[in-house]
């Protein structure tokens, strides 16, 4: 761990590691678990008040904690934190697999805005052509239970995506709707391609672009 | 065409549920074990989707007065709460390209508000 040149920040004291152990209300194990997202490593410091120093990543950083054990399962904690983000991705085999994984997310998702603007579509047409008054002209509608039934696909794909990547990327993509229905509802209903639609497409699917590369750099 | 302030307020928390579901769902997804099926009796998921569905209903309801050059623009302001939310509850860094993509976005929702006017 030394071979990392990290320099040791004190985080923060007892009074905050009161703190924090008020907030989390946990004890050492249930600590860890979370306030690392990966623990490197974990051992006995001494015995006599019993001591542990947890390391591990934590929001991309390196950080160690040590515990004290008093009367109670949990005492005190003392965070010590390396100074920059950076040091997380210097493992490759980590980086080009969460590479991949967020470029799964990323097409699952331009996916679910298919079936999304699909959707849309298909409720717009249903209750466009409701052919008996009343509920039971909305309960027969087959378009509008096609379009139902494209939200819940839409929604499951939406789930899978956001468990492979992250929700700042994943969520802005939801716009292609926009453009979807902006292209395909001039097949279907009486509406006109216009000079703004175009610029407006033209912007989200850039806008998108972007995201979508920053999320690889 | 005005648009009534009730619309774009009903819209505007339309965008801001939303977004909590969003959120619901990413939770959700994050604690998910292996394996199709689960996503069907995580309850954050439930949750998620109810919102989704809450903020349809105020979405249906505010579009229905007013003009969408005013009201699109405020539904996309739910990316932006989505993006301060996962800052906040998933610790994920904001970045050049998040940011100016996110613009570009909002500016091209406005602009298909504009031409479906």
């Amino acid at each position: 761990m030394a071979g990392l040149g990290i320099p040791a920040v004190l985080l923060f004291g007892l009074p905050k590691s009161r703190d924090v152990q008020r907030k989390h209300g946990v004890g050492l194990e249930e600590a860890q678990e979370r306030i690392f997202d990966r623990v490197c490593l974990v051992d006995p410091r001494n015995d006599d008040p019993v001591q542990f120093r947890a390391m591990g990543w934590s929001r991309s950083r390196l950080r160690s904690v040590i515990s004290e054990f008093h009367h109670r399962p949990v005492l005190q904690f003392a965070i010590v934190t390396s100074p920059n983000s950076v040091v997380s991705d210097t493992e490759p085999d980590t980086a080009t697999s969460r590479n991949s994984a967020s470029t799964r997310a990323i097409v699952l998702v331009c996916l679910c805005t298919l079936t999304g603007a699909a959707a849309q579509i298909r409720i717009k047409y249903g209750t466009n052509h409701v052919t008996q008054p009343g509920l039971w002209g909305y309960i027969r509608n087959l378009p509008l239970f096609v379009g139902l039934f494209l939200y819940g696909v839409n929604t499951v794909l939406m789930v899978m995506a956001l468990r492979q990547g992250h929700l700042s990327v994943l969520y802005p993509i939801i716009a292609l709707t926009y453009v979807w229905v902006t292209i395909l509802s001039p097949m279907f209903f009486v509406d006109h391609l216009n000079v703004f639609k175009g610029i407006g497409v033209a912007l989200i699917v850039g806008g998108v672009s972007l995201i979508g590369i920053g999320s690889r750099q | 065409m005005t648009t009534p302030f009730s619309s774009m307020l009903l819209v505007l928390i339309a965008s801001f549920i939303g977004s909590f579901g969003a959120v619901c769902l990413k939770s959700g997804a994050d604690r998910l074990e292996p394996g199709f099926f689960h996503m069907f009796r995580s309850w954050r998921i439930f949750i998620g989707v109810t919102l989704f569905l809450a903020s349809s209903a105020f979405y249906i309801l505010g579009i229905k007065h007013g003009s969408l050059t005013v009201l699109y623009p405020l539904v996309s302001l739910g990316y932006v709460w989505t993006l301060i939310w996962s800052r906040l509850f998933f610790h994920e860094a904001f970045n050049r390209y998040k940011l100016f993509g996110l613009a570009l976005i909002l500016f091209g929702v406005f602009c298909i508000g504009l031409g479906n006017r």
